[in-house]
C-alpha cells in the first residue's frame, strides 16, 4: 500500500479507490467509506442520466433556442428521452456520413476542432472505453457518456491548471485527478507524469491532450480493477489471462 | 513498489530472456513458462537471467561489485567490474556527446540500420525500464550494460524464430518466441497482441525487430510481476489498487 491517504476537504471523495484508510478504521468497510464509493460510482457514471447539474459542472452554454423537442423528435431514438440537444447536434455534426455511428476519423475530426488535436490512438483509446469492444465505432447512447467525460476532464483541467501555463504538473494533476475521483498514489503520481508529460523548463508536466489520454487511462484501469472488486475491499483477483487481456489495450495503443 | 532484484536498480525491467540453447550455453532456470504444461517450480531467481554475458567466464551480478574506472576508459565510475569489454565500447560509441550517459537519440542511432529506424516509442520504453530511478530520459553506464546485452539476447531471439529470414516475425513465429521465452500465452492474449500491431491494411500482421521488443518486453515484464503476486503458481493473483496501477503504468508506451 502506498499509504497515500490524503483527503483534501470539500471533494467528498475521500480515501479515493484503493489509498490508505485512516487510523482506526478498517480498509473500505465502513458505511461512509461505501457512500464515497457510491459517490465515486455517480462521478463515474454520470454520463448515464444527464440532467442539466452535471452538464453544469463543465460550464455548459445553454441550449440554443433552435432546439427543441422538435428536433430531438427527428432523432432516431437512440438518445436518452432529455439527453441535452447539443450533445445530439455535436454527434450529428460528427456522423459526416450519416451512418448513425461515429467512425473514429469522424470522432478525431469532431475532437479536434473542439479543443485540440488528437491523435488516432487517444481516439481509439476513447472508443475502447466507452464502446468496451475495439469496433472503433460509437452510437448515440455511448457518444453522450464519452461526451460528458470529456467535459469534465477538460473542466478539471481548466480548473487545476492554475498558473495557467498550459501544462498540468505532478501536485495539479494528483488534484485534478481527486477531482474526478480518482486518488492514486504518489508512486503512481510520479508514473503518469512520466508517461504522460513532457520536459519543459524545471519539470515534467502535462499537456492538455496529453491530460485526457491520462484520464482515460486511469479510469479505464481502475473500471477494470473494481469490476474485480465487487465488495469495494480495494484488492482484486485476476487470473493471468484476466489481467494480460485488462491491461494491454491500455499499454499497447 | 519492490524491486525484483534482477538488475538492481532498475525496478521495472523485466528479466532478460535467456540465450537460446544453440549459443551452447547452460540453458538455466528458463522462466518457468507462466502456464506452461511442465511447469518448473523454480521460484523467481534472485540471480540475474542474462548471467551468461557474452561468453564470460563467470557472472557479475550487475551493481553488486560497482568499483569505480576499472575496465571504462572513461575515467569516470561507469561499469561494473567484470563488463565485457565489448559493453563498453558500444558504450563509447553510442555516448556520441561524450556525456557519460545514452539519451533516447543516442539509442535510437546507435539501433536504426541504414534499412530501417529504430521505433522511438520502443526507444522510449527501453529507457525508462532500464533507467536508474533518479535519472530522467537516459541510462549510465551500468544501465546501459543491462540493457544492452538485454537487447543482444531479443535478437537473438528474435533471428532464431524468424525462420524465413524476413526481418519479421508474424503471429505464429510470435506465438513461438514467446514460447521459447517460456511464456505461453493464451490464445486471446496473442490475439489481442497481434491487434494491436495491425496496421489495418489487410496484409498478415508482422513484427519487426523493434516492435518484437516492445511487445516483449511488456509482456515479459507484466508476466514476471503478476508471478510475483503469485508465489503458489496458481495462475491468479490478488493484489491492491495501487499495486495494479503501480504494476501497470511502467509499461505504458508513450509517444512523448
Amino acid at each position: 500500500m502506498s499509504g497515500y491517504s490524503h483527503s483534501p476537504p470539500g471533494y467528498g471523495y475521500g480515501y479515493g479507490y484503493g489509498s490508505a484508510s485512516p487510523p482506526g478504521q478498517p480498509y473500505g468497510e465502513t458505511p461512509q467509506a461505501q457512500h464515497q464509493y457510491d459517490h465515486k460510482a455517480q462521478a463515474y457514471d454520470a454520463p448515464a442520466k444527464p440532467h442539466k447539474n452535471q452538464a453544469g459542472r463543465g460550464g455548459y452554454p445553454a441550449p440554443a433556442p433552435s432546439y427543441g423537442s422538435l428536433f430531438a423528435a427527428l432523432v432516431p431514438s437512440v438518445f436518452p428521452p432529455g439527453t441535452d440537444p447539443e450533445i445530439i447536434a455535436c454527434f450529428q455534426l460528427a456522423d459526416q456520413d450519416g451512418s448513425g455511428f461515429i467512425d473514429d476519423k469522424e470522432m478525431q475530426r469532431a475532437l479536434s476542432s473542439y479543443n485540440q488535436r488528437f491523435s488516432l490512438r487517444t481516439v481509439h483509446l476513447l472508443m475502447y472505453l466507452f464502446t468496451r469492444t475495439n469496433t472503433r465505432k460509437i452510437g448515440p447512447k455511448e457518444f453522450a457518456a464519452l461526451f460528458y467525460s470529456l467535459k469534465s476532464w477538460r473542466g478539471a483541467f481548466e480548473r487545476f491548471d492554475r498558473d495557467r501555463s498550459g501544462f498540468i504538473d505532478a501536485n495539479e494533476l494528483r488534484d485534478a485527478l481527486l477531482s474526478l475521483g480518482f486518488a492514486v498514489s504518489p508512486v503512481v503520481l510520479e508514473l503518469l507524469v512520466y508517461k504522460f508529460g513532457k520536459t519543459g523548463g524545471k519539470k515534467r508536466a502535462i499537456e492538455y491532450d496529453k491530460f485526457i489520454e491520462c484520464c482515460l487511462t486511469v479510469k479505464g484501469l481502475t473500471e477494470k480493477f473494481k469490476e474485480k472488486d465487487k465488495a469495494y475491499t480495494g484488492m482484486g483477483t485476476f487470473t493471468y489471462e484476466e489481467f494480460m487481456l485488462t491491461v494491454l489495450p491500455f499499454l499497447i495503443a | 513498489m519492490a524491486s525484483n532484484g534482477k538488475y538492481g536498480s532498475h525496478p521495472y525491467a523485466p528479466s532478460a530472456p535467456s540465450l537460446p540453447e544453440s549459443y551452447g550455453q547452460q540453458h538455466t532456470q528458463y522462466p518457468h513458462g507462466y502456464g506452461r504444461p511442465q511447469q518448473q517450480h523454480n521460484s523467481s531467481s534472485s540471480s540475474p537471467q542474462y548471467s551468461h554475458g557474452y561468453g564470460q567466464p563467470q557472472h557479475q551480478p550487475y551493481g553488486s561489485s560497482f568499483s569505480s574506472s576499472s575496465s571504462s576508459s572513461y575515467g569516470q565510475s561507469g561499469f561494473p567490474a567484470g563488463t565485457d569489454p565489448a559493453v563498453i565500447r558500444s558504450f563509447e560509441m553510442v555516448d556520441r556527446d561524450r556525456s557519460g550517459y545514452i539519451d533516447e537519440h543516442e539509442l535510437q542511432q546507435a539501433l536504426s540500420s541504414g534499412y530501417q529506424r529504430f521505433s522511438l516509442r520502443t526507444i522510449r520504453l527501453l529507457i525508462f525500464l532500464f533507467k536508474s530511478p533518479t535519472d530522467s530520459l537516459r541510462v549510465g553506464p551500468k544501465e546501459f550494460a543491462a540493457l544492452w546485452i538485454c537487447l543482444g539476447q531479443w535478437r537473438s531471439i528474435f533471428e532464431r524464430y524468424d525462420k524465413d529470414r524476413s526481418g519479421k516475425i508474424d503471429s505464429m513465429e510470435l506465438r513461438d518466441a514467446l514460447y521459447g521465452l517460456g511464456l505461453a500465452m493464451p490464445p486471446s492474449v496473442l490475439q489481442l497482441l497481434i491487434s494491436k500491431y495491425d496496421d489495418g491494411s489487410g496484409r498478415r500482421v508482422e513484427l519487426n525487430f523493434d516492435s518484437f521488443v516492445e511487445c516483449g518486453m511488456i509482456v515479459r515484464g507484466l508476466t514476471d510481476r503478476f508471478k510475483e503476486k503469485d508465489r503458489r503458481h496458481a495462475g491468479s493473483a490478488t493484489f491492491g489498487y495501487d499495486e495494479f496501477m503501480s504494476m501497470v503504468i511502467p509499461f505504458l508506451v508513450s509517444y512523448n
